[in-house]
C-alpha cells in the first residue's frame, strides 16, 4: 500500500518534470529537422537552419543590439542597486522598511504601466527607440534582482570589520571599496547575471520603445515566429535552449546560484 | 559608526534619486496622463474603461485566468517542491536547479516550444490521434493554452517559495509527530502543511501578480479573443495612440494587483502567526 502510494507520486512527479521540461524538449529536434516549424516529432535531419541562421543579417543584428543593452543596462543596475543595498541595510534613512519595497517596486508595477510611462517621458526627449532608451528602460526593470541579492548578502555581514578599518584611520569610500565591495562581488556577479538574463528576454516595456532599426532580440523571435513564420528561428531557439542550460550549469557550480534565489 | 552611517546614506540618496527620476516619474506621469482631459482633470477614461462591456469582460477574464493559474501553480508547485525537500540534502540544490530551469530560459523561446507542443502538428495531438479521438484537436489560440504558458512562466517562482518556507520547517517538531504515534499523513496534514503556509501564499502572490501582468503570453499563445488587460493596454496606447485609455487601463491593473498582493501579505503573516 505505501509502496504503491509512493510509485504514484514518482510518476506524478515525472509527468511534472515532462511538462517542465517540454517545450525545451520539443525544440532541439525541430531545430535540427527540415519539416515545418511547427511539426512534431520532425522529419528529416540537417543543419541547414544553423548555418541560415548565422548568415541573417537581421537576426545578428538583433543578437548584438540586445547584448549591447543588456551590458549597459546591466552595469548601471549593479551600481544603483549596490548604493541601494548599502543604504538601505546600512545608511541612516528614514522608512527603511517602504524604501526596500519602493526598490522592488518594479518587480510589481505590471510591465505595461512602466512601458507606458517610459514611453510618455521619453517621446518628448525625442529618445524613443533608441538604444539608450531601451537601455535606460531596462536598468530600471532589471535592478529589483540585484537589489534584492545585495541586501540579503549584505545583512549576513559583519559591520564590525569596516568600523575596525575606520578606527584604524580609513576614509569612509576607502573602507568601503576596501572591505566592503570585495564582500560584496559574488552577490554581484550573482545579481548581474540573473539581472543580465532578463534584459536579454525582456519584451514588454521594450515593445513600447522599440522602431523598425532597434528590435530586441525576444521581439525579432516573436515576429519570426509568429508574423513571418521563417523556421530559422527553430535554430535560434535550439541555440537559445542550449546557451541557458550552459549558463545556468555554470552559475549553480561556480556560484551556487540557487542559494541566491531561495526566498 | 555615525560616520560610516552617513556616508552609506549618501550611496543611498544616489540609488533613490536614480529610481525616482526612472520608475516613479514615469509612473507619476502614467497616473496623470490617465486623469487628464484636454489640460484639466478628468475621470474620463475610468468612467469609460468602467461602462464598457468590452473592457469589463477584459478585466474580468484577466482576473479569472490569473486565479486559476495561481491556484494551478501552487498544487503544482507544492507537489515539485515538497519532492524536492525530502531528497537528500547534497542532491536538493541539483533538483531544485532543474526544476526552476525554464526561469533562465528566454520566455518568447518557451512560448514558441509551446507552440509546437499545443499545435496541430504536435506531439499531443499526434497522441490523440493515435487514441483515436477523431476530431482535429486545436488547443492553441484559446484560454487553455494561455493557462498552460502562465503556469509554465509562473511555476518555478511558486516551486521557490513553496521549497524555501518546507525546508525552514524543524526536523525535530516532524519526528515528535512521528514518535507521537501520528501517521506521516496526519503529521503532513496537521504539521508540515500548516507550516509551510506562508510559503503557500508568498507563492501564490507572485504567481497572481505575474499571471496578472503577462502580456507576452497570450500575444504568442492567445487568439484575438484571449486579450488580458496588458493587452488592451498596449493596444490603446501603441496601435490607437489614445494614451489616457491606455494608461486607465494599466492603472486599474496595478490597483487590482497590488489589492491582491495586500490580501495575500495579511494571509501570510497570519500563516506566521498560527
Amino acid at each position: 500500500m505505501r509502496s504503491g502510494l509512493k510509485a504514484v507520486g514518482y510518476v506524478i512527479i515525472a509527468l511534472l518534470l515532462l511538462f517542465i521540461l517540454a517545450p525545451m524538449l520539443v525544440i532541439l529536434p525541430v531545430s535540427f529537422g527540415s519539416s515545418g516549424m511547427f511539426q512534431f516529432p520532425p522529419s528529416g535531419f540537417s543543419i541547414d537552419r544553423y548555418s541560415a541562421l548565422f548568415a541573417d543579417d537581421r537576426i545578428m543584428s538583433s543578437i548584438w543590439l540586445s547584448l549591447t543593452i543588456a551590458l549597459v543596462s546591466t552595469l548601471i543596475a549593479v551600481l544603483v542597486g549596490v548604493l541601494a543595498a548599502v543604504g538601505i541595510v546600512r545608511g541612516g534613512m528614514p522608512f527603511k522598511g517602504m524604501l526596500e519595497s519602493f526598490f522592488l517596486g518594479p518587480l510589481i508595477v505590471p510591465l505595461v504601466t512602466t512601458g507606458i510611462g517610459f514611453l510618455i517621458i521619453f517621446v518628448p526627449m525625442g529618445i524613443v527607440g533608441s538604444p539608450v532608451s531601451i537601455a535606460l528602460a531596462h536598468s530600471v526593470v532589471i535592478c529589483p534582482y540585484v537589489v534584492r541579492i545585495a541586501t540579503a548578502t549584505l545583512r549576513q555581514l559583519d559591520p564590525a570589520l569596516e568600523e575596525a578599518a575606520i578606527v584604524h584611520g580609513a576614509k569612509e569610500g576607502y573602507a568601503f571599496r576596501t572591505v566592503v565591495l570585495p564582500q560584496l562581488v559574488p552577490a554581484m556577479i550573482s545579481g548581474g547575471m540573473l539581472a543580465l538574463l532578463v534584459s536579454i528576454d525582456e519584451y514588454t516595456v521594450t515593445s513600447f520603445l522599440i522602431q523598425a532599426n532597434t528590435i530586441t532580440l525576444p521581439i525579432r523571435i516573436y515576429q519570426l515566429v509568429s508574423l513571418d513564420i521563417n523556421p530559422v528561428v527553430t535554430a535560434l531557439a535550439g541555440l537559445t535552449v542550449i546557451l541557458s542550460f550552459i549558463v545556468i550549469f555554470v552559475l549553480e557550480k561556480k556560484f551556487v546560484i540557487h542559494k541566491y534565489l531561495e526566498m | 559608526m555615525p560616520r560610516m552611517k552617513r556616508f552609506y546614506s549618501v550611496l543611498g540618496w544616489i540609488a533613490i534619486i536614480y529610481m525616482a527620476a526612472l520608475f516613479l516619474y514615469p509612473l507619476a506621469n502614467v497616473l496623470t496622463t490617465s486623469l487628464n482631459d484636454n489640460g484639466s482633470f478628468s475621470l474620463e477614461q475610468y468612467a469609460k474603461v468602467f461602462s464598457s462591456d468590452v473592457y469589463m469582460k477584459v478585466l474580468g477574464r484577466t482576473m479569472w485566468i490569473a486565479a486559476v493559474s495561481t491556484v494551478i501553480s501552487i498544487v503544482l508547485g507544492y507537489a515539485l517542491a515538497y519532492f524536492i525537500a525530502t531528497r537528500r540534502p547534497g542532491s536538493q540544490g541539483l533538483w531544485l536547479m532543474l526544476i526552476i530551469s525554464p526561469m533562465f530560459m528566454s520566455l518568447t523561446v518557451r512560448l514558441y516550444g509551446w507552440m509546437i507542443v499545443l499545435s496541430n502538428e504536435g506531439p499531443v495531438a499526434a497522441a490523440s490521434k493515435l487514441l483515436h479521438f477523431s476530431q482535429e484537436v486545436s488547443l492553441l489560440f484559446s484560454n487553455f493554452s494561455v493557462i498552460v504558458g502562465i503556469v509554465h512562466y509562473v511555476l518555478p517562482f511558486v516551486v521557490l517559495n513553496i521549497y524555501t518556507s518546507l525546508k525552514k520547517l524543524n526536523p525535530a517538531v516532524l519526528e515528535a509527530s512521528m514518535m507521537l504515534g501520528a501517521s506521516g499523513a496526519r503529521t503532513f496534514w496537521h504539521i508540515t502543511f500548516p507550516l509551510s503556509l506562508p510559503g503557500v501564499f508568498a507563492g501564490g502572490s507572485i504567481a497572481f501578480a505575474l499571471a496578472a501582468n503577462t502580456f507576452l503570453v497570450p500575444v504568442m499563445l492567445g487568439g484575438p479573443k484571449t486579450n488580458l488587460l496588458s493587452n488592451m493596454a498596449y493596444n490603446a496606447t501603441v496601435t490607437i495612440g489614445n494614451f489616457g485609455l491606455g494608461s486607465a487601463l494599466s492603472i486599474v491593473l496595478l490597483i487590482i494587483v497590488v489589492i491582491v498582493l495586500v490580501l495575500f501579505g495579511i494571509l501570510e503573516r497570519r500563516g506566521h502567526h498560527a
